[in-house]
Formats: C-alpha cells, sequence, structure tokens
C-alpha cells in the first residue's frame, strides 16, 4: 500500500480489464487519471462509457475518484460490468432494432416470433406489460376494442383481468410454452370437433366470442369471390363444384400438407364450415383470444408485425392482417397473434405436466377439476366412437395423409384417431352440402389396457391399486409413468 | 495460528487481485485489517439477480482457515438461503463438528481447503438455485416455492435497486 504513495504520480500502470462477458484485455493508464478517464478509454460503440461500471476489490469505482485513491497497481484486474441502470437509453436502440430485422427476418414465422420476443423483452415493454391498467387503457382508447367489450361481457371479462393479460404476456415472451400451447390447442380443437355436439360447440362459441373480435379486427369484408378463392385455396379445395349438380367429388381435406408454406401450427386456422375466419395462422383457429386483441400491442415494424398478428407466416392473410385496426394501437406494431392466441391453452397445465388445457383456451377450464373430467369423459366416448369406427377403415380416403399427428392426443394418450371432416367447405358449401360424406380414415389402435400394459403393471408395483384409475392417468398423460403419478397423486 | 491465517489471508487476496474470478470481487474493507473482506458480488447472468450488486462483508475468525468465515450482504437482498439481515446461511459455512442442523453431512460443512473463491462460487451458486430445505429466510422460501412469479418480480426488483444505488 505504501508503494502505490511512493511511486511517481505520473507513471502509467497496466491493467487487466475483465468484462463480463468475453475475454479478458489489458490497458494502460496513468494512476492519477480518474475512473472516469480510464472509462472514457474502455467504452465502444456498443457500451458508452456512461454505462460502464467498474469493479475492484469488493467496491465499484466513482467516476470522480482517481485510480490511485484504489490504490490500484500494476497487473491488477478489474471486473467491467455493464450498467442496468442506463437500460433507459438502450431502450431507443432496441426499439429500433428489431425493424430492421423485421425486414430481413422475412418470410419465416419464427423470425417474428423471435422479434417479437425480442420486443417483448425490452424492458420498457415488459415494465409497461406489468401494468395493468396501462395496458387496458391502451386497449380502451381504441374505439373499435371498447365496442367488442361493451357487446360482449365476457371479452370485457378477459380484458379486464389482469392476471389474464400478464399470462398472456409472458407466454408471448416464452418460445417453448407458446409453441405447446399452440400445438395443444390445434389438438384440442381437432378433438372437440369429433365429439358428438361438438362441432356445433365449436360453431357456437365461434359465433359468440371470435367473430365479434375478428369482425372489429377487420373492416367488414362482403364475401367476394375473389375473397372465397383465396380460403378455398387455403384449403386444398381446388376443384369447384358445378353449381345445381350433385357434387360426388370427395371434399378437400383441409388438413392436407398445403401446397404452400403454411406453417404447421396454422393446420387449425382454416377449420372447415367456418368462411371467413380470417387469420389463418397460429393455429388459433377457434381460440376466442385469437381475435386478438394483444395482437397490437407493439411490436416491430407494421408490416412483418401484422403479418404475425393475423397469419403466423402466411402471405395471403397477412393482407388481411394489415387491416387490423388494433395494429394501429401502438404506432402501428403488432406482435404476434400467434404468441398471445395461444394462451388460454397453456396457460394452466394440469397435473402431472400434462399440459390437457382446455379446447377453448379459457384459463379457468384447465383449473377446474369437473371440467377435466367431463373432458376425460369426451376422451372415453371418443375412444369407443373410434372402435365402433374402425370396420369402415375401407373408406377411400386418398386426400387424407395416412397420420395425423397434430390431432392425435388431445389428452396426451389417446390413439391417433378417425377424422370425420364432415363439414362443408366454405367455398364448396352450397352444392356440396348434400355431400357431406366424410373421407375417414381410422388407425386401428390396441385398447389402451394393452398398449400400457407395462406402465400399469409399474403403477401396480408402486401401490396404485385401482386399475381404471391407473389407466385414466395414464391416459391423461401419455402414457408417461412419472406424470401420471403426479396426476394420480392430484386426484 | 493468527500469523498463519494473516498469511494465507493475504496470499488470497494477492491472488483474487491479480487474478480475479468472475462474479466477484473482493478486496479489504480497511487495508490494516485481513480479516474482515470486502465483496461485490455482480449478479450472474441468466438468473434473477443478473444486473445487480451485491455487497458484502466476510468476516474471518482468527482460527481460521479451522473454522469458516461469515458472511453478511450489506446490500438489500431476498433470498431463502439469505438472513433477512443478510448472514448467509449455506451449508458449508456451517463450522465443522458441530451438526446443529442435524442433517448435513460432514462433507457439507466447513473444511480448511476452502477459499474465499471456493466460498464465493458457492455463493453465486446460490443465488441461482436456492436450497429450500433449510430456508433462512422462510417468508422468501415460501414464496420461492408457492408463487415464483411474485419471488421473481420482488428479486429482480431488488436486484435493479442495488445497481441503482452503486
Amino acid at each position: 500500500m505504501d508503494e502505490s504513495e511512493s511511486t511517481a504520480p505520473q507513471q502509467a500502470i497496466v491493467l487487466t480489464i475483465r468484462p463480463s462477458s468475453g475475454s479478458t484485455f489489458t490497458t494502460a493508464i496513468s494512476t492519477d487519471s480518474t475512473v472516469l478517464q480510464l472509462k472514457e478509454k474502455l467504452a465502444t460503440a456498443d457500451l458508452p462509457a456512461a454505462s460502464i461500471r467498474l469493479v475492484y476489490s469488493g467496491r465499484v469505482l466513482k467516476d470522480d475518484d482517481q485510480l490511485s485513491v484504489y490504490s490500484i497497481m500494476e497487473g491488477h484486474t478489474l471486473h467491467m460490468v455493464k450498467s442496468a441502470t442506463n437500460r433507459a437509453n438502450e431502450q431507443a436502440v432496441q426499439t429500433v432494432r428489431p425493424n430492421a430485422n423485421s425486414n430481413a427476418g422475412g418470410p419465416d414465422g419464427f423470425d417474428e416470433q423471435a422479434m417479437m420476443r425480442s420486443f417483448l423483452e425490452n424492458p420498457a415493454i415488459r415494465d409497461m406489460m406489468s401494468n395493468p391498467e396501462m395496458l387496458r387503457r391502451v386497449m380502451m382508447s381504441n374505439p373499435q376494442t371498447r365496442e367488442v367489450m361493451e357487446n360482449n361481457p365476457e371479452v370485457a371479462q378477459m380484458l379486464n383481468d389482469p392476471a389474464f393479460l400478464r399470462q398472456s404476456l409472458d407466454m408471448a415472451r416464452n418460445p417453448k410454452l407458446m409453441k405447446q400451447a399452440l400445438r395443444n390447442n390445434d389438438r384440442a380443437l381437432s378433438n372437440m370437433e369429433m365429439i358428438p355436439g361438438g362441432f356445433n360447440h365449436l360453431r357456437r362459441m365461434y359465433h359468440n366470442v371470435q367473430e365479434p373480435m375478428e369482425a372489429s379486427r377487420s373492416a367488414p369484408q362482403p364475401s367476394t369471390d375473389d375473397l372465397n378463392e383465396r380460403f378455398a385455396a387455403r384449403l386444398n379445395a381446388d376443384t369447384r363444384p358445378n353449381a345445381g349438380t350433385l357434387n360426388n367429388t370427395a371434399l378437400p381435406n383441409p388438413w392436407a400438407p398445403p401446397p404452400r408454406s403454411n406453417n404447421a401450427t396454422g393446420s387449425m386456422g382454416g377449420f372447415p364450415g367456418m368462411p371467413g375466419m380470417g387469420g389463418n395462422g397460429g393455429g388459433m383457429g377457434f381460440n376466442p383470444f385469437a381475435g386478438n386483441p394483444f395482437a397490437a400491442l407493439g411490436g416491430p415494424g407494421a408490416g412483418a408485425g401484422a403479418g404475425a398478428a393475423g397469419a403466423g407466416s402466411n402471405a395471403a392473410s397477412g393482407a388481411q392482417a394489415f387491416q387490423n385496426p388494433f395494429a394501429a394501437l401502438m404506432g402501428g406494431q403488432g406482435v404476434g397473434g400467434q404468441g398471445v392466441g395461444g394462451q388460454g391453452m397453456g396457460g394452466q397445465s394440469m397435473g402431472g405436466g400434462n399440459q390437457a388445457g382446455s379446447p377453448f383456451g379459457f384459463p379457468p377450464m384447465g383449473n377446474n377439476p369437473e371440467m377435466f373430467q367431463q373432458m376425460m369423459q369426451f376422451n372415453q366416448m371418443m375412444r369407443q366412437m373410434e372402435q365402433q369406427q374402425q370396420p369402415h377403415t375401407s373408406q377411400p380416403s386418398s386426400q387424407l395423409p395416412p397420420s395425423m399427428p397434430s390431432f392425435a392426443n388431445m389428452f396426451g394418450g389417446f390413439p391417433p384417431v378417425a377424422h370425420p371432416s364432415s363439414a362443408t367447405t366454405p367455398t364448396a358449401s352450397s352444392a356440396s352440402a348434400a355431400a357431406t360424406t366424410a373421407a375417414t380414415p381410422a388407425v386401428p389402435t390396441q385398447p389402451p389396457e394393452e398398449r400400457f400394459e407395462m406402465q400399469l403393471a409399474s403403477l401396480r408395483d408402486m401401490g396404485f391399486s385401482d386399475n381404471s384409475r391407473n389407466l385414466r392417468a395414464l391416459l391423461a398423460s401419455g402414457g408417461d409413468v412419472e406424470s401420471a403419478i403426479e396426476f394420480l397423486l392430484r386426484m | 495460528m493468527t500469523d498463519h491465517s494473516t498469511l494465507l489471508l493475504k496470499k488470497q487476496l494477492k491472488e483474487l487481485t491479480k487474478r480475479p474470478v468472475e462474479g466477484f470481487s473482493a478486496g479489504l474493507v480497511d487495508d490494516n485489517n485481513i480479516f474482515e473482506w470486502e465483496i461485490m458480488i455482480m449478479g450472474p447472468h441468466d438468473t434473477l439477480y443478473e444486473g445487480g450488486f451485491f455487497r458484502a462483508i466476510m468476516t474471518f475468525p482468527t482460527e481460521y482457515p479451522l473454522m469458516p468465515p461469515k458472511m453478511r450482504f450489506t446490500t438489500d437482498i431476498y433470498h431463502p438461503n439469505v438472513y433477512p439481515n443478510g448472514e448467509v446461511c449455506i451449508s458449508i459455512l456451517h463450522p465443522p463438528g458441530e451438526d446443529k442442523y442435524g442433517y448435513e453431512q460432514a462433507s457439507e460443512r466447513w473444511s480448511p481447503v476452502h477459499t474465499v473463491e471456493t466460498i464465493l462460487i458457492s455463493v453465486i451458486s446460490m443465488l441461482s438455485s436456492p436450497n429450500d430445505e433449510s430456508p433462512a429466510n422462510i417468508e422468501a422460501a415460501k414464496e420461492w416455492r408457492e408463487n415464483y412469479p411474485s419471488y421473481k418480480k420482488k428479486v429482480q426488483r431488488i436486484a435493479r435497486r442495488s445497481a441503482e444505488e452503486m
């Protein structure tokens, strides 16, 4: 220590700088320079002097002090840390950056998701989002949203729930959760549709919840030939039945791999029988949250942003998404509807890590054991149905892909099921209404008792003696013993 | 004995000044007292504490290295294994031989091979993965276990505040 005082004031020393990320480097500086001078020396374009923190010997160095105050000597190492307090300044830079990305980030939807994520990660946005009051005000400031909310108390309720808003945004930040939720949503909806009466239920939901939201989202669109054609194309309907004659060609399969780039999660978007459903992306088919008011809470670049909101990566519906009045809520930027739309599903996971979620995306459902039990009954019903259908497997089904993995397993465990696509497609509707033949490929399956024989045995070994409950748990968990145990314990 | 501990601590201090370990910086509170160290822990990346600067005082007993030092955060910190007064509760800082918590194995407790560096590395890893078996701050442990989002928010706020206070 005495040594430092005895050294000449002008003496230059070599210091090692250890940044919080990256490798260390050295710099030479005289001991009588101030900390601020050292910082200026270290500053780069990315890291201005103002946001550098230097830590030495357990202390943060103060700008005005000379280095000699801290008795820093030749060869010593300083920690260089990026300061967190200056985030507010960085945010301006950050909000511009995604814009640039969006131009390059192009056709694939994941870029958009990443972009949206980075936007949501932005501390300022996060602060704002975590303030439900603010969020609400933003939404309420839009006359169309207000109208929807006034006409639909359920929707208003949803938007008024701060917990829901927060969850949605958390969800949008987590790409894995989001993807999972979207997938579950797809499955759940497709399964619902096959349950007797389920289709009608979905239709009701659509009319009550989604339609008003969609309607407010896009300017009223008359059903034009052009539009119909576009939807038909999206549903793989390439032939047009002749008016007045019976349409006896097989109906198009909306789930077949589309000729154009339609990303996997978009599958539910083009649900048959639901013409004009708009934003064919993100698997948001019937998710009442799909017409998603948050779709526009900010986000980079109106172009890509709005595209994400409506359409995932589907350029065709991008055009429609542009008309989204919500997209203008915050500087004309959209936060992919995909993200938030999926929320309803993934928000709650059922016992055993089994994201059974709710087909309608209503968060409370996931928490409601009764509801879940009902689902399980549906589930069983469907299995029966499917077994009855097995004799009919010979029905021609050339248009349907042999397996539809994304529709299997609504609750994780049940086998790929036959898919009665008995609905009419929007364009083919008039003539084909009579010909609602269902092409139903049923995949032969073993009964669950056989499929889960081993798992059942191990559950029995573990002391779960009730076979039917075990079976139920296994079905719910998709055969995963650990999740099944968790499920059993919660039941 | 005191000479031995002084020498050992001086050696460690010199080493840490020249070649510091990522995540913390160590120095003396008072240059004339080698038994009291000032520690600055920089919130580790990818944890809730990221961006925070946590100051702590480490006090060494004269019996060091036979007995462990004590470490106390002087910055506010909210963590299941840190007492509300800032004292850090990790098994390697518990004196050997006496098993007052009843479940720790001798190998988990203090041993003379530990240095300031190994202690601080343990503390840093404790920050990112709390051990809720022996919570020092019961409220924090409960919140961590039962209401993680709220715990997360609180910790992040504290980390932010700690950076602003610098």
